[in-house]
């Protein structure tokens, strides 16, 4: 079994590796690292958070049953993870409830006597609305007088996106884009200034002083640890830091709660005739062939992912808007849905990847493989308020997937009217049904098309050509 | 066995300080030397002992 390859954004702990292949997800450990988890692996913490599901499904297994040799001396496997998301991605709620599980694994380790190495996002990830820890190579046994080695990468990554969202009212997910290690406390403590009239909670301890002790002791050569432990730092102290750190976390809330489309949705310009008869028109598409992943791009309330969900196995629901995906998720999040993953993606911006190389974090078109894509409602914005010309979105969606359901509002369309209203007349005089069909033709085959009852759209059920 | 991250000396300080009171009395030991003598300054000379094989945790 050699067929399984390293994961390009696994490097960052020297003593393990990711590998992929096979189906399956490979964790391969020095024998360092072997040390580190056969110490604690049997620990009541790690079994309980196994069963729970909070950590995801690891099988110890020999490294040669896998493909793998030296310096390999152990390894797990864990199931795939239907699709990688990351922190940039996510809406304020998810990267607050992967915060919450962070803090409560790193609690729960600590009470067991296990140390957890560090403090990402990237330990955790989505299936559906539900969060699960999936770092297993992350613990290792404590050592007496031990700090919280992830402590400035929680702040960084966890705590301040949060804080500039939730006191700010500024997303973060621009920010976590930009930097793969998170915003500095420099950067915070200058973005949050005393000034602000919002409650601003943990902003003294974790942005001011935090950002004051780094300068101070920038070139410090200090044991600090040693100190700290003989002056009595214990688990209890990095508890007690924990539980605060949890309070604040808790306490934190979406700012603002408007945005562009999450009060308003172009559905309500439909006739009800015109909802229907498209969500038919989507369902016995999606149902006509066994999907296994279905992107919904442009997904809003999550209407049409639904109707998907019921015929695939799994479905990424894209939108735009943070707000309205948050909405979603909150929504998604109560029914309990692990088909229907909620996803910040502004297609008009997408795609790159971050970190090494820009291999670390691969853009999001390479992350999975849609048997069938919805594009609904989507187009007209990407064409007019982005400049992205229809023959470049359809380039686009024919190396993404086999298949798409594709809405086309035709020139007269109310909404593509309000967003050509201030533009100058006769510069997208393009954008209409019959260049439109012109150019899908050429890329797909044409399954069904249907002009909904309200007359200004038409949506295409297409297969790709060749 | 230590993470791969390094704690940062300025980021250890404030975490112990974030726990609130047990932290800002561990503070207060470290800056007066109590424990090891020395200054928060000066405790370079004091690391061996902590780096000792202790298996079980605190």
């Amino acid at each position: 079994m050699t067929s399984i390859q390293q994961d390009p954004g696994s490097f960052r702990d020297p003593l393990s590796r990711v590998f992929i292949g096979d189906g399956k997800v490979v964790r391969a450990f020095t024998e360092m690292g072997a040390k580190d988890i056969k110490a604690v692996w049997e620990k009541p913490f790690i079994q309980k958070s196994l069963a729970s599901g909070a950590l995801i499904e690891s099988t110890i297994v020999e490294p040669s049953s896998v493909g793998l040799a030296a310096p390999w001396t152990m390894a797990m496997t864990h199931p795939l993870v239907p699709f990688i998301s990351y922190p940039y991605e996510w809406t304020f709620s998810m990267l607050k409830d992967a915060a919450l599980l962070q803090l409560d694994v790193t609690r729960g380790a600590l009470a067991d006597g296990i140390g957890v190495k560090d403090a990402t996002p990237y330990n955790v990830q989505f299936i559906g609305s539900s969060a699960q820890f999936i770092d297993a190579g992350s613990f290792e046994r404590r050592r007496k007088g031990d700090p919280w080695y992830g402590y400035r990468q929680f702040c960084e990554m966890f705590l301040y996106p949060l804080m500039m969202q939730g006191y700010l009212g500024v997303g973060f997910q621009q920010f976590m884009r930009g930097a793969v290690n998170g915003i500095s406390p420099d950067t915070m403590r200058k973005l949050l200034p005393a000034s602000i009239r919002r409650p601003r909670k943990g902003r003294m301890t974790h942005v001011v002083l935090h950002a004051a002790a780094q300068n101070r002791f920038a070139n410090s050569e200090v044991n600090m640890k040693s100190g700290a432990a003989k002056a009595g730092m214990n688990a209890s102290v990095l508890d007690a830091t924990l539980k605060k750190l949890t309070g604040i976390v808790q306490k934190l809330s979406l700012g603002d709660k408007k945005s562009t489309w999450s009060e308003y949705s172009e559905r309500g310009h439909y006739i009800e005739s015109s909802l229907d008869e498209k969500q038919r028109f989507v369902r016995d598409a999606v149902a006509s062939a066994p999907r296994k992943q279905v992107w919904d791009i442009g997904c809003n309330d999550g209407v049409f992912s639904r109707i998907a969900a019921a015929h695939a196995d799994y479905v990424v629901a894209m939108d735009a808007d943070p707000l309205v995906v948050d909405r979603l998720y909150n929504t998604l999040k109560v029914e309990q849905s692990k088909k229907i993953l909620p996803l910040y993606v502004d297609m008009s911006d997408s795609g790159g990847g971050i970190g090494w190389r820009g291999q670390e974090r691969p853009g999001i078109f390479d992350r999975g493989n849609p048997d069938m894509v919805l594009v609904l409602a989507v187009i007209h914005h990407l064409a007019i308020t982005f400049h992205i010309p229809l023959a470049a979105q359809l380039d686009m969606f024919r190396e993404l997937t086999p298949e798409m359901v594709i809405e086309m509002p035709h020139a007269d369309d109310p909404m593509v009217q309000k967003l050509l209203v201030n533009k100058r007349a006769g510069i997208h005089d393009d954008f209409n049904l019959d260049e439109f069909e012109r150019l899908l033709t050429e890329r797909f085959d044409i399954k069904s098309k249907m002009l909904l009852s309200s007359g200004t759209r038409t949506i295409f059920h297409v297969t790709r050509k060749g | 066995m230590f993470s791969y991250l390094d704690a940062g000396t300025g980021s250890m300080l404030v975490s112990i300080l974030g726990s609130g009171l047990a932290g800002i009395g561990v503070l207060w030991k470290m800056a007066r030397g109590k424990v090891t003598g020395k200054s928060v300054t000066n405790l370079e000379d004091a690391s061996a002992d902590a780096e000792e094989s202790d298996s079980s945790h605190d």
